[in-house]
């Protein structure tokens, strides 16, 4: 290990003469001091430490540290100081590059960031913290920053050990409890579009002229008993689901992030944040003493990573969908609905029928009004079912969607839980 | 080609919008058997739009609602004409109605984007409107929109522009 580390100075020692250069045709003038120059790095990190270095540096010269005219009006020697240093710290080093300019005014940087069409005004007289769960980054707005910790998560339990969007609680080293949202279902919930920004971000992504519309709201015409006990129904039955789909493909493949809402039908379309979004559909209905129409919408790439898993193909191995690759897909979709459908009717001691299962490539909107259709002739919301897939313990984005039909959801609901049976 | 349009609006299944704004372009996107009715004065600047869902109410649906064909159709040309078109000026585009699902097994959805083609096609008959260009049927969902400014009608398919449909 030794032999790999050289001082950090062979990087520090090209910052000296550029740090003068740029001072110099910028009208500043910096005292630069570099210091731990003799603090050992991996040979690697060297030869990757000298860009981002160099960005901070200019950036500091650049931006934070002011003109002399600028300095003395502001009560400040007119030479600024720069110091760029290295240090051990445990396993760590830390490196830091500081000076005595203005630094980053939080307000000129809204400013920008409203100008520039990042935030609305209104944004961005808030807090942003930036968040990140996969691929997916973004903002979330906050009433303020406090700072940065590690914590232990310790899990909710009881009354509130479901709580959606939380992941746990924390005790603070001032012994206060401090609740910690669950960043991915956050992301996710954004990725389903549950909230505006999700949709903008998809239109952007697929560099169309898509609208920014409403999103479908989490209004549930359902009392919070209902909602509960049809949670508890669809728990079980996506339990059901994971045996089923293990058992047909020997894969750990599990029906997952169970989510109950009611959705305008004016809205539906929307469900999944695209009306236009390109999607691999599989329809299945159930007929006869219970009714509800069942639609698992996968993206391409997505279906695509599932015929992989399938059909035992290595990763990436499967491109243009074949016939093969559809027929696949339908029999997924096949069991994990015939499961859920047949164990939701089980609670009502009814016997259903179930469609084959028909695949569809359309666009996202198309798919979800079609289905919705038996259940659109009745009311103008929908009680939507969805969920997530997992296999061997990550997440493939899908939506495994549900519209019951609502009288037979009613009587569904009033079945009685599992102790009183 | 394209008019600066500033206000777009948005219209989801079953809703029924009229706007009386050159800037405005309404938009219904991923239309499968649902089919998307547009009607406007171009002199005007009034177009509207509305998003059918079924041919007719069944015996305990609200018969009043747009998303049923026998009720958005004279609604649509109510609307437009009480913000400012003049009856002997509208056109009229309309675009969707695809069988998106392939066998008919079940009744309702059996040849749904046709029932709901014949259904607009004789209420715009019944209110003495002649469509001046139609996209309906297929096998595949698209979107569909109407630029108020230039009265311009349009479809996209999955993969493809923007498709004009009136000359």
């Amino acid at each position: 290990m030794q032999a790999r580390l050289l001082p950090i100075e062979s990087v520090f020692n090209r910052f000296p003469r550029m740090v003068r250069d740029l001072a110099r045709q910028d009208g500043k003038a910096i005292a630069f001091v570099l210091e731990g120059g003799e603090t050992g790095l991996d040979r690697s990190v060297i030869d990757e430490i000298g860009d981002p270095l160099l960005h901070l540096l200019r950036n500091a010269v650049d931006h934070g540290v002011e003109t002399p005219a600028e300095r003395l009006a502001a009560g400040k020697p007119a030479e600024a100081r720069a110091v760029l240093s290295a240090r051990q710290a445990e396993n760590r080093i830390i490196i830091s590059v500081e000076d005595d300019g203005r630094g980053v005014e939080p307000q000129r940087m809204r400013d920008a960031a409203v100008r520039k069409r990042l935030l609305t005004a209104g944004a961005a007289s808030c807090y942003i913290a930036a968040v990140r769960s996969g691929s997916a980054e973004l903002g979330l707005i906050v009433d303020g920053l406090i700072g940065e910790q590690e914590v232990v998560i310790k899990p909710m339990t009881g009354m509130v050990g479901r709580t959606a969007g939380v992941a746990g609680t924390t005790i603070l080293g001032d012994r206060r409890v401090s609740i910690i949202v669950d960043v991915p279902k956050v992301v996710e919930w954004l990725a389903r579009g549950a909230v505006g920004g999700a949709h903008a971000a998809r239109a952007a992504r697929c560099g169309r002229d898509s609208v920014m519309s409403e999103l479908p709201s989490a209004v549930l015409p359902l009392s919070p008993q209902e909602t509960a006990r049809l949670h508890v129904l669809c728990d079980a039955a996506v339990e059901n689901i994971s045996h089923g789909l293990t058992e047909m493909f020997g894969a750990t493949m599990r029906v997952t992030a169970l989510n109950v809402r009611s959705v305008p039908l004016s809205q539906a379309g929307n469900l999944l944040g695209d009306p236009e979004l390109e999607v691999i559909g599989i329809y299945l209905a159930a007929q006869g003493a219970f009714s509800a129409h069942l639609l698992l919408l996968l993206e391409l790439p997505v279906a695509r990573q599932l015929c992989d898993i399938l059909l035992e193909q290595p990763p990436d191995a499967t491109q243009a969908l074949s016939d093969l690759d559809l027929s696949a897909l339908a029999e997924m979709g096949n069991i994990a609905g015939s499961f859920f459908l047949n164990s939701l009717a089980e609670n009502l001691d009814r016997r259903i029928m179930v469609t084959p299962p028909e695949v569809l490539h359309d666009m996202a909107g198309a798919a979800i009004a079609t289905v919705l259709l038996d259940v659109a002739a009745a009311t103008d919301a929908a009680i939507v079912i969805d969920a997530g897939i997992e296999h061997e313990g990550r997440r493939l984005p899908a939506w495994f969607l549900t519209f019951p039909q609502p009288d037979d959801l009613q009587e569904l609901l009033r079945t009685p839980a599992e102790g009183a049976r | 080609m394209t008019a600066a349009v500033d206000l777009v609006i948005p219209v989801g299944l079953g809703e029924l919008r009229v706007v009386a704004s050159e800037a405005a372009m309404l938009l219904a996107l991923g239309l499968g058997s649902c089919v998307g009715v547009a009607l406007w004065d171009a002199q005007a600047r009034v177009g509207g739009m509305a998003h059918v869902v079924l041919p007719a109410p069944l015996s305990d649906s609200d018969p009043a609602s747009a998303k049923f064909a026998t009720a958005a159709v004279p609604e649509l040309l109510r609307q437009v004409v009480a913000a400012g078109g003049q009856p002997a000026r509208l056109r009229c585009a309309i675009a969707g109605g695809a069988d998106v699902l392939s066998s008919g097994t079940l009744k309702h959805t059996f040849n749904i984007g046709v029932r709901n083609t014949s259904a607009v096609l004789e209420e715009l008959t019944r209110a003495g409107v002649q469509p001046a260009a139609q996209d309906c049927g297929g096998r595949s969902g698209r979107s569909f929109r109407l630029s108020v400014l230039d009265g311009r009608a349009a479809v996209r398919r999955l993969d493809q522009d923007w498709q004009e449909l009136c000359p």
